[in-house]
């Protein structure tokens, strides 16, 4: 008996396609490097020292909760990395420590582990720390004030700031090119145009992200915005503005295609990205914040449950036929 | 070990085997010294009693175990050594039947008058077993003959090639047992499935070839039925409810050789497939031990390894080297330790890949919600639980690695019961 071989048994199937959740996290991390990379180029050691404490600090609120759940430590499947670094991406590089620190226990405690951990939150955890900071201490998130002592060769004029204030025909910012380039001030990882659409596109073409969302969402922004540059040129900004400034690319790759927070069948992804796109400029254009993307996102989050419904009819569903 | 393409973002592809022309056939292996049979009934002291140690049967004979006329055909000749419980696949109770050999084989005279005497009657009588596990009951008691036969050429999951193989070089046997079929059932229409590479390609009359697409799992039978019969096979309904009875070509062909050629249908083909993936085919008697073929063909297991009585997608691991190929194993693939993803207790991250590559449009990723709280009704009447084809395409991509497939296994299994049990209490 005790020589026996055991053997593994267990359900099919056998084969395992290899992906996993660490896979999943690492690539994302990877994805955002072109992006952070640039924060760090234009914005040196106080960038390094803020996406650091952010991802450090998510960590160990990570393990923190799985002591206190009594559950197994999952720190090893780097979502909380990811949720710190994505989080720090959209920071000013000037944050303080203790917003960092308090940003990212919003994000893992209120905005994940409360709910269950991965795979259960219904809202994107970075996106509740940045909501919950904005309105709490908003001007840490105030990027013209957290970043006046830095002059980096380019307008130093928060471009979506300066839009709701002055209107269109007075953003002294207005090079699509060079916006798209970098060349604005924002987040740290938010800024680089470029580089969140290159990690964007490798992410789509590995299956990691799911291109409807991103794509509609892109289009949602795009065609709403050009509606309001059509209506009022002075006052309302070309799409293109709106794509390269803000949020709005970090969004469409990084943040509203986090996987628990939406939606996995067709129309509904496509309903998700477009009125998430609408939203964002309704809120740009007539809203009380320079930048929608966060609450239009999260807003998306809460309809996500709702809009999965629309499901396609699975087979011999239907009774068409036989 | 079919791993995910660097750059993917559709439903995953994978192909099904190819046989080499010529194919080389079935290798066969001796005699074991011992087969075991599993028969679906849970061993009991009433079992013993028609079914007893220390008599001595002929390769063909019937052994009848219970009172309604059920039984299975000895497979080799020789004498009952045990009978023992054994709990089959979702805790099916059955009776492990052990049979030792002897070397002179003698072939039951029922058996041998079989052609002579063939009507529907005594074939429904004899024709209980054949490789493949054909349900032949249902050919023959059907108040109307079915539509159409299918007769599956292409195996139903990865690595495997028996029908195919079967299809290529046993061709003649397939036609004839086609013919056989028909004149027993009635049924006007056969189809044959085949890949598109197949050298088979006919219209012969009454018999059509229905070409199947090379990507799994195109040739599952509802597949078929959707996309080449067009007809849709309701959810929770097989494809005989449909009026569609689907019969694997080895089943097909040994019927012939039963009929035509006094053969016992005793030999089951089996690809084995290493732990290097590559694949042979073997035709073994039926009953024959995993380690008998393992040995045979120099094939060494060790401890934390994996057996898979079928194929990597749909198969069932077993425990134990001693478990018998019976007449619906397709293969027996041996898996290395390192080969193995274990699956894990992680929520379902709703990532999306499942639903990509259901064939069966099912919501996997809220119906997974809904089966780990055991919400099993509202998991059919919500979320498409008996649509599943039983693919194992959800599990296979899984991102958190949640057992899927065993999951809607279990849930289907759970539904079944709670519903036979409401039957039975009303």
């Amino acid at each position: 008996m005790f020589k026996q071989k055991l053997f593994i048994s267990s359900h099919a199937p056998f084969f395992h396609n290899g992906a996993s959740i660490r896979g999943r996290s690492f690539n994302t991390m990877l994805a955002a490097l072109p992006a952070v990379l640039m924060g760090i180029y234009q914005y040196g050691l106080p960038a390094i020292a803020v996406i650091s404490l952010s991802i450090s600090s998510a960590l160990i609120w990570e393990l923190l909760m799985n002591l206190a759940m009594k559950r197994d430590i999952s720190i090893g499947d780097g979502n909380a990395a990811v949720i710190g670094l994505i989080f720090s991406m959209m920071m000013p590089a000037t944050t303080p420590w203790w917003a960092v620190i308090t940003g990212t226990l919003i994000a893992i405690v209120i905005g994940k582990q409360i709910w269950g951990g991965i795979g259960c939150n219904p809202l994107n955890p970075a996106l509740v720390a940045i909501a919950i900071i904005t309105i709490a201490w908003k001007d840490i998130v105030d990027f013209d004030q957290a970043l006046v002592d830095y002059n980096l060769g380019f307008n130093m004029i928060y471009p979506l700031g300066e839009l709701k204030r002055f209107g269109a025909s007075l953003v002294t910012n207005n090079d699509i090119k060079g916006l798209f380039m970098g060349m604005q001030v924002g987040g740290i990882g938010s800024a680089f145009g470029l580089g969140l659409v290159i990690g964007g596109v490798y992410l789509l073409l590995r299956g990691m992200i799911r291109w409807e969302i991103s794509i509609s969402f892109l289009a949602g922004i795009y065609l709403t915005a050009l509606f309001f540059h059509q209506a009022d040129p002075l006052k309302y900004a070309d799409p293109l503005f709106h794509i390269v400034t803000g949020f709005t690319l970090l969004a469409a790759f990084f943040l509203i295609t986090e996987d628990s927070s939406s939606p996995v069948n067709f129309i509904p992804m496509i309903l998700f990205g477009i009125i998430a796109g609408v939203m964002t400029v309704l809120i740009r254009n007539i809203g009380a914040y320079a930048d929608g993307t966060v609450f239009a996102v999260l807003l998306m989050n809460v309809a996500n449950p709702l809009l999965d419904k629309i499901k396609p009819v699975a087979l011999g569903k239907g009774g068409v036929h036989a | 070990m079919i791993k995910k393409p660097f750059f993917s973002m559709g439903a995953p592809r994978l192909k099904y085997p190819v046989v080499k022309r010529p194919d080389p056939g079935f290798d066969s292996i001796p005699l074991p010294e011992r087969v075991t049979v599993y028969i679906k009934r849970p061993f009991s002291p009433a079992l013993e009693g028609l079914i007893k140690a220390g008599e001595r049967v002929k390769t063909g004979s019937r052994l009848f175990f219970d009172d309604e006329g059920s039984c299975f055909l000895s497979p080799v000749t020789g004498t009952i050594a045990a009978l023992d419980a054994h709990t089959g696949y979702m805790g099916i109770r059955c009776t492990s039947v052990t049979i030792e050999t002897v070397a002179e084989e003698e072939v039951h005279e029922d058996i041998k008058a079989l052609s002579g005497t063939l009507s529907s009657e005594n074939a429904a009588l004899f024709l209980v077993d054949l490789p493949g596990s054909p349900d032949f009951k249902s050919f023959m008691e059907r108040k109307e003959p079915y539509e159409a036969i299918v007769v599956e050429g292409v195996d139903d999951d990865l690595l495997v090639r028996v029908n195919q193989a079967v299809l290529e070089g046993e061709l003649k046997d397939v036609l004839e047992g086609i013919q056989i079929l028909k004149r027993l059932t009635g049924v006007e229409q056969v189809y044959i499935t085949a890949l598109p590479y197949s050298s088979l390609k006919m219209k012969s009359g009454d018999v059509t070839v229905i070409e199947v697409s090379d990507l799994y799992p195109s040739a599952l039978p509802e597949m078929v039925m959707k996309n080449k019969l067009k007809r849709v096979v309701p959810a929770g309904n097989r494809c005989s409810d449909s009026g569609f009875g689907f019969i694997k070509a080895e089943a097909v062909a040994s019927l012939a050789r039963l009929i035509n050629k006094g053969e016992a249908p005793v030999y089951k083909a089996v690809t084995v497939i290493d732990k290097k993936g590559s694949a042979r085919n073997l035709r073994v008697r039926i009953g024959t031990r995993v380690c008998d073929i393992l040995t045979h063909l120099g094939i060494s297991t060790s401890h934390g390894e994996r057996i898979i009585a079928g194929g990597p997608m749909r198969g069932k691991s077993i425990y134990s080297e001693d478990m018998p190929v019976l007449w619906d194993t397709d293969a027996i693939m041996v898996q290395a330790g390192r080969e193995i993803t274990p699956c894990q207790d992680t929520p379902c991250i709703n990532c999306g890949e499942c639903v990509r590559a259901c064939p069966a449009n099912i919501p996997v990723n809220m119906l997974i919600r809904l089966l780990e709280n055991r919400l099993y009704e509202m998991a059919v009447s919500e979320y498409d639980l008996l649509s599943c084809i039983e693919c194992g395409l959800c599990a296979y991509v899984c991102v958190a690695r949640i057992p899927l497939f065993q999951y809607i296994m279990l849930g289907k299994n759970e539904y079944l019961k709670l519903k036979s049990e409401e039957g039975s209490n009303v």
